[in-house]
């Protein structure tokens, strides 16, 4: 079951971390990360212009950054890593990005 | 000095030029040289227009004809173009065109097509049974129209208009303080009203449909459908029967009751109060309201609503998206459904997720 991010105001650049440090044994590190995004509702044509830059590995993290996005539309971001002991692991995480008006 | 008018009126002839006389008291008739400063009275049983030179003839009108009052009493076509007058009167039954007509007071009665097209005057009374077209006409006071058929209105600056009709009535960019629109039977139409209006009311048994409408009030009745469109108003209130639709309007106070389809989109209100009152399916979508109020006896969605206070009462089912509100309060009597996305605006950004695996 995914889980959400807090809310992005769509003027905000923000690192979002997925931390797999539950899932993986002590020992085991992250060799690659990519992360993609999809629309879970609302319309954006080109969703993949949020992410800025390519996925950072750090230990037992991977993080992506993004910005931008469309007003009231719900984005799913897949973060696909690959260990060191071989596992391959998704990780999901819901977004919401609204203009600073939508929000009191 | 009491002045008469006298004319002799040339029948079936065209262009037919018409010594105009006038009495005077204890001296007789005289040829009127010039009328610039006396008042004219034309009762005509054919087409007459009104020449520089001072004719009456059967068609072709000319220009500048300088008067202080006019009164006309015709039986068939009327044309007048650039008359220059304190008081013009017309009783037809026929068509009447008035064209750049400038008077202080300008009034119409007839039984068939009236058209003023960029008159002056400081109050215009149109009653006619047929068509009515004002057009760019620049009114400093009082305008009524009574139409038994349709009245189009065109760049209308006027403190006041009031229009009657029992058919179709259009109203385009008018510019008045207060304007009061009441059409018994068929469609209104009002465009482009960019009005400081202080009053705008609508009588309707059909179909309003008002766009860019800027004013302080607007109260419509109707038993039929309310479609608004880039309305910036300071109060609107709302009594229809059927569909109403309200999108992009500005307002403080909106007021709608309807026993059919509300639907109100993209209202970027600065409203403090939003209430609808509905017998059947209400729509809001992205209103910015302080306090949302809605009473509907059928389906009831809400989408994206940004407001202080919300306030829903439901006897059927009731749909809540994306809301953001600081006090939430909700009656539904039958489904009530609230989604578990944000019920209200997080200080503390997540950004970390912690993936688990099978918990």
């Amino acid at each position: 079951m995914a889980e959400s991010f807090s809310y992005k105001i769509t003027t905000e650049s923000e690192l979002l971390t997925f931390d797999f440090g539950q899932v993986l044994s002590a020992s085991e590190t992250i060799s690659t990360a990519v992360c993609t995004i999809i629309v879970l509702n609302g319309v954006d044509s080109s969703p993949s212009s949020m992410l800025i830059g390519s996925a950072v590995i750090s230990n037992q993290t991977a993080s992506q950054r993004v910005a931008n996005g469309v007003d009231s539309v719900t984005y799913r971001l897949v973060m696909t890593i690959t260990t060191s002991q071989g596992n391959t692991y998704v990780g999901l995480g819901d977004l919401d990005v609204y203009t600073s008006a939508d929000v009191l | 000095m009491s002045l008469l008018l006298l004319y002799n009126f040339g029948t079936n002839q065209k262009s037919v030029p018409v010594t105009l006389k006038v009495a005077v008291s204890g001296s007789g008739n005289k040829i009127l040289g010039a009328v610039d400063s006396f008042a004219i009275n034309v009762l005509g049983i054919n087409a007459a227009v009104f020449y520089q030179q001072y004719f009456v003839s059967l068609g072709i009108s000319r220009n500048k004809t300088v008067v202080v009052a006019i009164t006309v009493a015709s039986t068939a076509l009327f044309s007048l173009t650039k008359l220059v007058s304190k008081i013009l009167s017309f009783a037809s039954i026929s068509t009447v065109s008035v064209s750049k007509a400038v008077s202080k007071i300008l009034s119409f009665a007839s039984i068939s097509t009236v058209s003023v097209s960029k008159a002056v005057s400081k109050f215009i009374s149109v009653v006619s049974t047929a068509t009515n077209s004002i057009v760019k006409s620049v009114m400093h006071y009082v305008s009524t129209v009574v139409s038994s058929s349709t009245a189009s209105l065109v760049n209308l600056p006027n403190k006041l208009l009031s229009v009657i009709s029992s058919s179709a009535v259009s109203v385009g960019r008018a510019i008045g303080k207060i304007i009061a629109t009441s059409a018994e039977h068929m469609i209104v139409v009002l465009t482009n009203t960019a009005t400081h209006l202080i009053g705008f009311a609508v009588l309707v048994t059909s179909t309003p449909v008002i766009q860019k409408s800027f004013g302080k009030f607007l109260s419509i009745l109707s038993i039929s459908s309310v479609s608004i469109l880039k309305g910036f108003f300071r109060t609107l209130s709302f009594v229809a029967t059927s569909t109403s639709n309200i999108t992009h309007s500005l307002v403080k106070l909106i007021s709608v009751a309807v026993s059919s389809t509300v639907s109100v989109i993209k209202n970027f209100f600065y409203s403090r109060l939003l209430s609808i009152t509905s017998i059947s399916i209400a729509s809001i979508v992205k209103a910015t309201n302080k306090t949302l109020l809605v009473i509907s006896t059928a389906i009831t969605s809400s989408v994206n609503q940004v407001k202080k206070i919300l306030k829903i009462v439901s006897t059927s089912t009731s749909s809540l998206v994306a809301e953001f509100v600081k006090i939430y309060g909700a009656v539904a009597l039958y489904t009530f459904i609230v989604p578990s996305k944000k019920l209200k605006a997080t200080i503390v950004k997540a950004l970390n997720l912690i993936m688990t695996k099978g918990q």
